[in-house]
């Protein structure tokens, strides 16, 4: 599998650039020994040099050392929110579909209620509300986007649940937990780890997004979003000043959606050899629907378009790909 | 058919409602007190007195209990009384009114620039697939995705305006001032529905009917965008409900950094500065708008694919 990772010359090179921009934050210390935060007003807006490899901004800080340790906060937050919506998602979109009934429910109301609503308004209310601060907007991040991580796991788990090896799991008196941890859970995983990927680039940007508009880390910690911020009155003297946390985030965030549209198509089942069985073909006709709403198949149809997920733009979806112009074998 | 929209409205206004009380939960939660703050106002730069505060304790309805604080605003919201701005010292529904048309000339304008962005790119990309102009795209679009919104304003406002000084750098004038933020707004939903638009037509120009229409003698063009396209839409459609949100969110920055006086900014300004009768008001209407348009986009969805209308239990394999 990892080979044909290998020849996906764009997934490749976004976890190239990944692992780089990873690297440089978990390294931030040494790579850029200098402090961020040291103001130096006799050197304000110096052009790039030696000592100062991107030059210093308005405050004669080094520009360099921000962009490095920034970018260990912003992908920071970016991991530990992604992380915390997958792991809240996940639970809550197995607890519905395992259990059913009232739970379900509720659940899933709650998922319709937090999602009428544009996430970016959401998250605002949410973090205008708790105050500013790293824990609050990581708290605030997670609390908006976990919805749409449990729907698309229920419907996910709803699917697999239906299939005879858990059938057969059921009727050999496995209990829920064991038919969650041994069959439906495996299943997920790939999917789960392509949407957390595809995600993260979400996350970044909103991350980076609710910071620019003011509700992330407090000044003078240096994080891209609050650069981009503060760099904007100064887009007279030095453009420059906006231009690397802005590139810094728009490379991350490409490199996540190179990546995740890579696992995507790795992961993709039309490109598997599933063997379904003859009786398994009878029993999907004959299966009862998960009942989604529609909203939910719609979201389910958009995240299976590769490039409408998540808002990523990507590669061909295979079907396309397959397109003849002498028509098409059904 | 019928049903499956009576379904839909059923479940919408209940949804709406629940959304009300949310908002109003999570802003009566807030740390602070909305009377404090409200006499505050009121009071220009004094300290309130506790009759004040009481007064203003009052008025807001803080003295009853929760719920029936919600029923009253919930009655509130029926009559058109939305509460008084705490910042503008005007009636919420004042404020949202005089601000409502700027930003469905913004919206109105970057649907514009979508449409006649996309089109084209879609369509160029579906026909010289995988060819040069294909490859820009994908490109082009993963980079239009990829990008924060915020950082190609002003990538644009430091070309436009610093280094060419041929726009305004923001506020609502003549056309010129809209050209920026209608952009911006515009790249995110241009860069999807091209690739959309690309995948599915590549999907429908494969299929059988097309070749007919070709052997037949029909103009390749014509075939492309009476065909291809009018199928090719269905898949668009499905995005729309998405791509309202996206609009509705990038609103938000847009307007903030262009300083466009529409209801985005407007939810900006009530979040910074604690209007919380205004926030409601922006959110539920945020909210409302959101499940409007879904809905609209789920009934014309039925209608556009017989086979929703004909059979209510949709086979997805």
């Amino acid at each position: 599998m990892l080979r044909r990772l290998a020849r996906d010359r764009a997934a490749v090179l976004g976890l190239a650039i990944m692992a780089i921009f990873f690297l440089a934050a978990v390294f931030a210390p040494v790579i850029a020994s200098v402090d961020p935060n040291q103001t130096d007003f006799l050197n304000r807006f110096a052009p790039s040099s030696r000592s100062h490899l991107l030059g210093t901004d308005h405050l004669g800080r080094d520009e360099f050392a921000r962009l490095v340790h920034g970018g260990r906060l912003s992908l920071g937050m970016a991991l530990s929110a992604t992380a915390g919506i997958t792991l809240l998602g996940l639970t809550l979109g197995l607890v519905a579909a395992m259990y059913g009934g009232v739970v379900e429910t509720v659940i899933m109301r709650l998922v319709d209620i937090l999602l009428s609503v544009p996430t970016l308004i959401l998250a605002l209310v949410v973090v205008g509300l708790l105050g500013q601060g790293l824990r609050n907007l990581i708290i605030t991040i997670i609390l908006v986007q976990w919805p749409r991580y449990a729907r698309l796991v229920r419907g996910m788990a709803l699917k697999v649940r239906e299939r005879d090896f858990v059938e057969a799991g059921r009727a050999a008196g496995s209990s829920r937990r064991r038919l969650v941890v041994k069959h439906i859970l495996p299943n997920l995983i790939g999917p789960v780890v392509v949407f957390s990927t595809v995600d993260m680039g979400s996350t970044l940007l909103a991350v980076s997004g609710l910071s620019f508009l003011g509700f992330g880390v407090p000044p003078p910690t240096p994080e891209w979003g609050a650069m981009l911020s503060e760099a904007r009155f100064q887009i007279e003297r030095a453009p420059q000043l906006l231009l690397y946390p802005g590139i810094a985030i728009t490379l991350v965030v490409l490199a996540f959606n190179l990546a995740g549209d890579g696992l995507r198509d790795l992961l993709d089942p039309r490109t598997q050899a599933i063997r379904v069985t003859k009786r398994e073909r009878l029993r999907e006709r004959l299966r009862k629907e998960p009942d989604l709403t529609p909203a939910e198949r719609e979201a389910e149809a958009i995240e299976a378009v590769p490039e409408a997920a998540a808002g990523a733009a990507s590669r061909p979806a295979r079907p396309a790909a397959t397109a003849r112009p002498g028509g098409r074998r059904r | 058919m019928a049903r499956y929209i009576a379904r839909r409205l059923l479940v919408a206004v209940p949804t709406l409602l629940a959304l009300s009380f949310l908002i109003f939960a999570l802003v009566s939660a807030a740390p602070g007190d909305p009377a404090d703050e409200l006499a505050r106002r009121l009071n220009g730069s004094q300290e309130p007195s506790p009759e004040q505060i009481e007064a203003a304790r009052q008025e807001l309805n803080l003295d009853r209990p929760f719920l029936k604080q919600y029923v009253l605003w919930v009655k509130g919201l029926a009559t058109g009384d939305l509460g008084l701005s705490f910042s503008k010292k005007r009636p919420v529904t004042e404020v949202v009114a005089e601000r409502v048309g700027a930003t469905v000339q913004l919206a109105s304008a970057a649907l514009v620039v979508i449409l006649v962005a996309s089109l084209p790119l879609g369509v160029v990309a579906a026909l010289y697939h995988r060819r040069w102009p294909d490859q820009v795209l994908r490109v082009v679009a993963l980079v239009g995705a990829s990008m924060p919104s915020f950082f190609f304003a002003y990538l644009m406002i430091i070309y436009f305006v610093t280094r060419l000084k041929l726009l305004p750098v923001g506020g609502r004038g003549g056309f010129e001032s809209m050209i920026m933020p209608a952009i911006v707004l515009a790249v995110l939903p241009t860069a999807i529905v091209s690739r959309l638009l690309r995948s599915s037509l590549l999907e429908v120009l494969g299929e059988d009917f097309i070749r007919t229409a070709r052997s037949k003698g029909v103009a390749g063009a014509v075939v492309v965008v009476r065909h291809g396209l009018r199928n090719a839409a269905i898949p668009v459609v499905t995005y729309l409900g998405t791509l309202l949100g996206n609009l509705l969110e990038g609103v938000v920055i847009t307007e903030f950094i262009f300083a466009w006086p529409g209801l985005g900014s407007l939810t900006f300004e009530a979040i910074a500065q604690r209007d919380y009768p205004m926030i409601q008001a922006t959110v539920l209407l945020a909210g409302a708008v959101f499940i409007a348009i879904n809905l609209i986009v789920d009934i014309s969805y039925a209608l556009l694919d017989p086979r929703i209308r004909l059979d209510s239990r949709l086979e997805r394999v």
